[in-house]
C-alpha cells in the first residue's frame, strides 16, 4: 500500500533533541532550506533579488516544483493561501528557475526577484514560496512501505513605506505545562514574541535580578543544581490587525514538585520578564 | 552461497506488519524496556531476543527501515546489508576465517561470529566495532542506526580506479606562450620636472616537455635588462632547468647567482622540493630555502582520524590506517618555529580528541625524513649573464647534498666555487632532533681559506618556546675584507596565563673584537581584555623598546597608542559604513623637540565595489597643511592601475624617526604617480585576464567568461562574483567583469560547474559540468556559456472571472511546438519560466495529453523581460476536465 505524505523533512531531524548522541552523529535531514524565512525586505520601485539555497541530502536525485502564493493566517494560527490582487506580493516576483532537480548531496540556489508593478500599498506584503517534490515515476531507488514527499514553504515579508511594528500583550499565562500569549499586532507589519524561558526547582530559584545565573549557558545546564531545563518561546507571528493567541509548550519534568518558570521576552522591541509557578 | 541471503520476504513482512500493527504491540515494550531496565520482567525480554524496527544509514546513505535485534543488550544488524554496503567480498559458509584487504590495513574476520536471527545472518556491534573497526552508533530516540566504515576493500577501490578514467571536454593547451606579466610605474615631479619610469615585463609557455620563463626589468631610456631566464623540465624524481638559477646552499656560504645547468634528484619524489601554491619571482628551483617540506608520521588508534594543525589552524585530515600509522607527506614548514601539531580523535572529528602530538621538536629547516636523499647541482658561468651588472668572467658551480639518516638526524655537505673569491667553499653540517623538546642545527664551513660556524638550538614545552642561534666568522672568511665576526641571538618566550604572554631577547654581537650590542631584555604582552591588549617588546637587534596599547572600544573602531624612538603615535581606524567608507586618523608627537603631525585618510569603495577605491589624504606638520589623493580600481582579474596626486603630502603612518627626533621639514614633492599592472594568460590564441602568480613550473590554471550567447539587456560586464565551482568547491579566484580565472592548480582534470548564486535572474546555465583539463605551466581556456531566459504568467478564466484550477497550459513556440508545459494553480494563476526571445502562444487544452484540443489561446512576445498578466480567456462554456 502507497501512502503519501507532505512532510517537513528538512529540517525536523536536525532539529530533534537527542539524548543518546552527539548531534553531529544523528542521521541528517533530507532535503534543507536556506534561509528559512525572509523577513524586512524593503520594497519600493528598484528590484529586490535575493537566493534560496535548496539542500539535497538524499541518495538520490531530488526533483522539485517551484510555486508562490498570497497568504494569510487563519484563527486557528494555519496557513490559508489567498487569491492573488495587483497589491500582493506574488506577483510581483519572478523566481528562476520553477522546476529543478538536484542530484544527491547538493545544492541549487533559486533566486527570486521582486519587481512592483505598480506603487506598494504602505505596509506588509508577504508571499510564500513552496518547494514541491515532483513524484518520480518508475522510480527504482525507493524502498517499499511508506513513500513521502515533502513540501517546504519559505515564507516573504517585504515592507513598503513606514514600518509600524505595534503589539499589544492582552495576557501571558501558564495553563498546566504550555504557556499562552495572547497578542493583538496594533501596527503594519507582523510581530513575534521572541524570547527565552527557564525552569527552575522553586528552593533553587536565582531570582530575577541576576538575568546571567537565571538563564544559564547551555553548557552550564547540567551543572546547575535545581535547574530544570529551558526553551525558546514560539515565536510564530501574528500578523497586521490581528489578535492571536501563540502557545508554547513546556519540556516535560519528570520529577513532581514546585517549579518557577522565569521568561525574559520582547514583543514589538519591549522587552518583558515573566514568572510563573508550576507545581506538578 | 553468500552469508546472510536469507529469506527476504519474511523479513519485509515482518516490517510490513510493524509499521501496521507492531507499533500498539511492540512501541509501548521497547520504550518501556530503553526506561524501565531495572525492571527485572522487561530484563528478561530483552535478553531473550528484541526486534527492532529502525532506520538504518551507512554513512549519510538511508538504506530504508530495516529489522536489526538486541539481545543480551547488544545490537545486531543484517550481515547481508552490511556487506552490501562495505562493498565486502562475498564469502562462502566453509570459510572460517577471511582476511580482508582494505585501505587502511587487512581486517581479519571470522564469519562464525555472526549469528542468525529468524534466518537472517547478523553481526553484532562489537564485532563491527572491534574487529572491523567500523563505528556503529544507535540513537534510541530517532530509532536509527548510523554504520561509519572508514575504510574500503582494495578489491572495490581497484574497480573504482579503473572507472576514473575521465575524458576532458576541454584538454589543456600546449601552448609555447601561456602568459604575459607588464607592470609599468610612471611618475613625474613637478619640483624638478623630471619623469621617472619603471617597466617589468615577464612571459613564459611550454616548450616540448619543460616550461620557459623570461623576464625583465628597469628603465626602458636607461637600464632596461633580462634579469631571469630559464627552461624547466621535471618527472618524479628529478627536476632539470637550463638558464639562470642560485646556489641555494645553507646561509653560512654566500648564495651564489649564475648562467647554467641545474639539476636536482630525490630518491621519494622531488615534487615536494618543487611544488609551491604561489609562484615566486626569483630563481629559485628549490624550495628547501624558503621553506622546508618534509613527512610528518606517527601512530593512533586505528582507523582513527590524524588532523595536521599548524599554529592551531587545520591544515590536512587523514585517516589512520589499521598497523596505527599516519603520514602526511609533502608537509611545508616555516623558517620560525610555527607550533605543528596533529589532533588524534577516535572516530569523529567533532569529539574531543584523544592525544594531541606536537611535531615541532621534530620539524626544522633542512631535514629530511629517514632515508630521504635530496641531491641538488649546477654548473655554469657566474652571475647573470645577459644582465648589465658587472660579474666575474669565470665559471662557478656547486653539489649539494642532504641525506635524512633517520627520523631525527639529517645531514648535509655541500661544494661550492666562489668566483668571487676565487675559493672551493665546503660545508658540513647536521639537524638534529633532540628529545622531545629540542631541535639543533650545527654547521661549520670553510669559506676563502677561513672558518665559519653555526649553532642553533630550539626549543619548546607546552607554555614556553625558545630559540637561540650563534654564529661565528673567521677574519678573512668569505672574502678578503670580512671582519671577524661573533653573534648570538636568543629568544625565550613563555605564556604561563591565557592573559599573559613573557619573553626575554637576548643580544650579543661582536665584531672585529669590539662589541656592538649586548643586551638581555624583557617583554611582554597583557591581554586585559577581550579587546584590549598592551605589550612592551623590545627591539630584536639595538633592544630600544616600543610600548603598545591596542583596544577596541566599538565594533567598527580600532585604536592603537605607541610609543617607539621616542615618537608617541596614535592610530584611530573607523568604519563610517559597512566597510565602504572608512577613516583613518594619525597623530605623532616627538616630545624631544615637541613636534605634532597628523594625518587623515577618507576611503571610499565606490558602490561598495571593493575593486574600486577613491582615498583622500590630508596632513598637517609646522603649520602647513598637504594634500594626496589617489584612484585605485581593478578592472579585471589581471588588470589594475592606481592613479595618485601628492603634494608634499606627509604619511605620519609610515613615521620613523632617528634620535635627533627632527620631522622633516618635506618628505615628498608634489608628484603624479601611474602605476599599472596587467596579467594575461594565452590560451588557443586568446589573452585572457588571469593572475600570473597562481601560474608556475608545477602549477596551472584556467581562465575563461561567463558568455552570454542570446540577446540581453544585461551586459556581460555587469556578471561579477559569481562562483565558479571546481569538484563543487569554491577555490580562490576572482570573477570580474563576466571573465573569470582560476589558478594554483595542480595539473589534472577538473569538474566545473557554476553558482548561480550571484548570476542575475535572467541568465542560465545549460551545461551543468564541464570537464576541464589544467597542465603546469599553462592556462586552459574555458568558456562557460549563459542565456537569457524569462518567464511569462498569468491566470486562466472565463471574461466572467470564472477561474479554471489545476487546468493545463501549453506553451507552443513559433512553429507551433509545445516547448513548456504547466498547470494553473488552485486560484487560477499560472507561471512558466525557461522562454528566450521569440513569439509563443499560451494554450488551453481539455487535457495534458491532449494537446491538439485547444479551448482558448493567447499569443505573446518574449523581449527582454519577463511577462505578467498573459491571461487566456476560456468560453464561457468550456469542455474542460477540471
Amino acid at each position: 500500500m502507497m501512502m503519501y505524505r507532505f512532510i517537513l523533512l528538512g529540517i525536523v531531524l536536525n532539529l530533534l533533541p537527542s539524548p543518546m548522541l552527539l548531534a553531529e552523529e544523528l542521521p541528517k535531514g533530507q532535503v534543507g532550506l536556506s534561509p528559512g524565512v525572509f523577513e524586512n525586505i524593503r520594497i519600493g520601485t528598484k528590484p529586490v533579488n535575493k537566493t534560496i539555497r535548496f539542500y539535497n541530502f538524499k541518495d538520490k536525485p531530488v526533483s522539485v516544483h517551484v510555486d508562490v502564493h498570497n497568504w494569510t493566517l487563519d484563527k486557528n494560527n494555519k496557513i490559508k493561501l489567498l487569491p492573488p490582487n495587483p497589491q500582493s506580493l506574488d506577483q510581483w516576483m519572478t523566481i528562476n528557475p520553477l522546476n529543478f532537480t538536484v542530484p544527491p548531496r547538493q545544492s541549487r540556489p533559486i533566486r527570486f526577484s521582486i519587481r512592483p508593478r505598480v506603487q506598494p500599498s504602505p505596509g506588509e506584503h508577504r508571499a510564500i514560496i513552496y518547494f514541491t517534490e515532483n513524484r518520480v515515476e518508475n522510480d527504482t531507488t525507493r524502498h517499499k512501505g511508506v513513500k513521502t514527499r515533502f513540501r517546504v514553504g519559505v515564507g516573504i515579508y517585504a515592507i513598503a513605506g513606514p514600518a509600524e511594528k505595534k503589539a499589544v500583550l492582552h495576557s501571558f499565562r501558564l495553563d498546566r505545562n504550555t504557556l499562552y500569549a495572547d497578542i493583538e499586532n496594533t501596527g503594519n507589519v507582523h510581530v513575534r514574541l521572541k524570547g527565552t524561558f527557564a525552569v527552575w526547582d522553586e528552593k533553587e530559584f536565582p531570582g530575577n535580578s541576576n538575568p546571567d545565573k537565571l538563564f544559564p549557558k547551555k553548557k552550564e545546564n547540567s551543572e546547575i543544581k535545581g535547574f530544570a531545563g529551558r526553551g525558546q518561546l514560539n515565536h510564530f507571528p501574528v500578523l497586521p490587525g490581528t489578535r492571536r493567541t501563540i502557545a508554547t509548550a513546556l519540556p516535560g519534568i519528570e520529577k513532581s514538585g514546585a517549579y518557577i518558570i522565569a521568561i525574559q521576552d520582547t514583543l514589538a522591541g519591549t522587552p518583558r520578564s515573566h514568572t510563573f509557578k508550576l507545581v506538578k | 552461497m553468500r552469508i546472510g541471503c536469507t529469506d527476504t520476504v519474511r523479513k519485509r513482512a515482518s516490517i510490513f506488519l510493524f509499521l501496521t500493527f507492531g507499533m500498539f504491540f511492540y512501541s509501548s515494550s521497547l520504550l518501556a524496556a530503553e526506561r524501565q531496565a531495572g525492571s527485572s520482567n522487561q530484563q528478561k525480554i530483552t535478553e531473550v531476543k528484541e526486534p527492532l524496527v529502525v532506520e538504518l544509514f551507512f554513512g549519510d546513505i538511508s538504506v530504508g527501515i530495516q529489522l536489526c535485534y538486541r539481545s543480551h543488550n547488544e545490537l545486531w544488524i543484517p550481515f547481508e546489508l552490511f556487506q552490501k554496503h562495505a562493498h565486502l567480498p562475498t564469502l562462502t559458509e566453509s570459510q572460517s576465517k577471511v582476511q580482508i584487504m582494505t585501505t587502511l590495513g587487512p581486517i581479519d574476520f571470522d564469519p562464525r561470529t555472526l549469528r542468525e536471527f529468524e534466518g537472517q545472518k547478523c553481526i553484532s556491534f562489537t564485532t563491527l566495532r572491534e574487529t572491523l573497526h567500523v563505528h556503529p552508533l544507535f540513537n534510541e530516540f530517532l530509532y536509527a542506526i548510523k554504520i561509519l566504515v572508514p575504510w574500503k576493500p582494495l578489491a572495490s577501490v581497484k574497480q573504482n580506479r579503473k572507472k576514473a578514467v575521465v575524458q576532458p571536454d576541454i584538454p589543456a593547451p600546449d601552448n609555447s606562450l601561456s602568459f604575459l606579466h607588464i607592470e609599468s610605474d610612471i611618475s613625474h615631479s613637478f619640483h624638478d620636472d623630471n619623469t621617472h619610469n619603471y617597466l617589468e615585463f615577464e612571459t613564459g609557455g611550454r616548450l616540448g616537455d619543460g616550461i620557459w620563463n623570461i623576464m625583465a626589468a628597469g628603465d626602458p631610456s636607461d637600464t632596461f635588462s633580462i634579469s631571469r631566464y630559464h627552461w624547466t623540465t621535471l618527472n618524479r624524481h628529478s627536476a632539470l632547468r637550463i638558464g639562470t638559477g642560485k646556489s641555494q646552499t645553507y646561509n653560512l656560504l654566500n648564495n651564489l647567482d649564475y648562467t647554467g645547468l641545474q639539476f636536482a634528484w630525490n630518491n621519494r619524489n622531488i615534487l615536494q622540493n618543487l611544488d609551491d601554491d604561489f609562484y615566486s619571482d626569483t630563481d629559485v628551483l628549490l624550495n628547501i630555502d624558503r621553506t622546508q617540506r618534509r613527512n610528518i608520521e606517527g601512530t593512533g588508534p586505528p582507523a582513527g582520524i590524524a588532523e595536521l594543525r599548524f599554529d592551531g589552524h587545520v591544515v590536512a585530515r587523514q585517516r589512520i590506517t589499521f598497523d596505527g600509522r599516519f603520514i602526511f607527506r609533502n608537509v611545508r614548514m616555516a623558517n620560525d618555529l610555527r607550533i605543528t601539531e596533529v589532533y588524534i580523535y577516535e572516530r569523529s572529528l567533532l569529539e574531543k580528541p584523544l592525544h594531541v602530538i606536537d611535531y615541532t621538536r621534530s620539524v626544522m629547516n633542512r631535514s629530511l625524513a629517514g632515508n630521504e636523499l635530496l641531491f641538488h647541482g649546477a654548473i655554469g658561468h657566474a652571475g647573470t649573464i645577459l644582465d648589465e651588472e658587472s660579474v666575474p668572467n669565470s665559471m662557478t658551480g656547486f653539489a649539494n647534498v642532504l641525506y635524512g639518516l633517520n627520523e631525527r638526524i639529517t645531514l648535509e655537505g655541500t661544494l661550492q666555487y666562489d668566483p668571487y673569491a676565487q675559493s672551493f667553499d665546503q660545508l658540513f653540517g647536521a639537524v638534529m632532533s633532540i628529545g622531545s623538546r629540542w631541535n639543533t642545527a650545527l654547521y661549520t664551513a670553510h669559506s676563502n681559506g677561513h672558518f665559519g660556524a653555526d649553532v642553533s638550538v630550539f626549543g619548546h614545552g607546552k607554555t614556553w618556546r625558545f630559540s637561540q642561534r650563534s654564529l661565528w666568522q673567521d677574519k678573512g672568511y668569505g672574502y678578503d675584507e670580512k671582519e671577524q665576526r661573533e653573534r648570538h641571538l636568543m629568544r625565550l618566550q613563555a605564556h604561563p596565563f591565557s592573559w599573559l604572554d613573557a619573553f626575554i631577547y637576548g643580544n650579543y654581537t661582536k665584531e672585529d673584537k669590539s662589541v656592538t650590542s649586548r643586551h638581555l631584555l624583557p617583554g611582554g604582552t597583557l591581554h586585559l581584555f577581550p579587546r584590549t591588549r598592551i605589550s612592551a617588546i623590545p627591539n630584536d637587534s639595538n633592544g630600544n623598546y616600543r610600548y603598545e596599547v591596542y583596544l577596541r572600544p566599538r565594533r567598527d573602531t580600532d585604536m592603537r597608542l605607541r610609543y617607539e624612538d621616542e615618537v608617541i603615535t596614535a592610530d584611530i581606524d573607523h568604519d563610517l559604513k559597512n566597510g565602504s567608507k572608512t577613516l583613518q586618523l594619525y597623530h605623532s608627537y616627538a616630545p624631544k623637540n615637541q613636534t605634532h603631525a597628523s594625518s587623515i585618510y577618507f576611503n571610499w569603495y565606490l558602490h561598495n565595489n571593493r575593486n574600486n577605491r577613491l582615498r583622500f589624504g590630508a596632513s598637517h606638520i609646522h603649520g602647513k597643511f598637504r594634500f594626496s589623493g589617489s584612484w585605485s580600481r581593478d578592472i579585471n582579474t589581471g588588470l589594475s592601475f592606481t592613479l595618485s596626486y601628492h603634494d608634499r603630502m606627509f604619511n605620519v603612518n609610515g613615521l620613523s624617526v632617528d634620535d635627533s627626533a627632527l620631522f622633516p621639514d618635506d618628505t615628498s614633492r608634489r608628484s603624479v604617480n601611474f602605476y599599472l599592472s596587467w596579467d594575461l594568460g594565452r590560451s588557443n590564441n586568446r589573452f585572457y585576464p588571469i593572475n600570473r602568480t597562481a601560474i608556475s613550473h608545477t602549477r596551472g590554471g584556467m581562465a575563461g567568461s561567463l558568455k552570454i550567447m542570446t540577446d540581453s539587456k544585461i551586459s556581460q560586464s555587469s556578471i561579477n562574483d559569481v562562483a565558479i565551482l571546481l569538484n563543487g568547491r569554491k577555490l580562490g579566484q576572482r570573477q570580474v567583469g563576466g571573465t573569470f580565472f582560476v589558478g594554483n592548480l595542480r595539473p589534472g582534470i577538473y569538474t566545473v560547474s557554476v553558482d548561480t548564486e550571484n548570476l542575475p535572474l535572467e541568465l542560465v546555465v545549460e551545461q551543468q559540468y564541464l570537464k576541464v583539463e589544467v597542465n603546469s605551466g599553462t592556462v586552459t581556456e574555458v568558456t562557460i556559456p549563459v542565456f537569457a531566459e524569462y518567464g511569462v504568467a498569468g491566470k486562466v478564466g472565463t471574461a466572467s472571472e470564472r477561474m479554471f484550477a489545476d487546468t493545463p497550459v501549453c506553451i507552443l513556440d513559433a512553429e507551433g511546438n509545445t516547448i513548456k508545459q504547466a498547470k494553473t494553480d488552485r486560484f487560477g494563476y499560472y507561471r512558466v519560466d525557461g522562454l528566450r526571445q521569440g513569439n509563443y502562444t499560451a494554450r488551453v487544452t481539455a487535457t495534458k495529453e491532449d494537446k491538439t484540443g485547444c479551448i482558448a489561446e493567447t499569443n505573446f512576445a518574449i523581449t527582454n523581460d519577463f511577462l505578467f498578466d498573459i491571461d487566456i480567456v476560456v468560453p464561457e462554456s468550456p469542455k474542460i476536465r477540471q
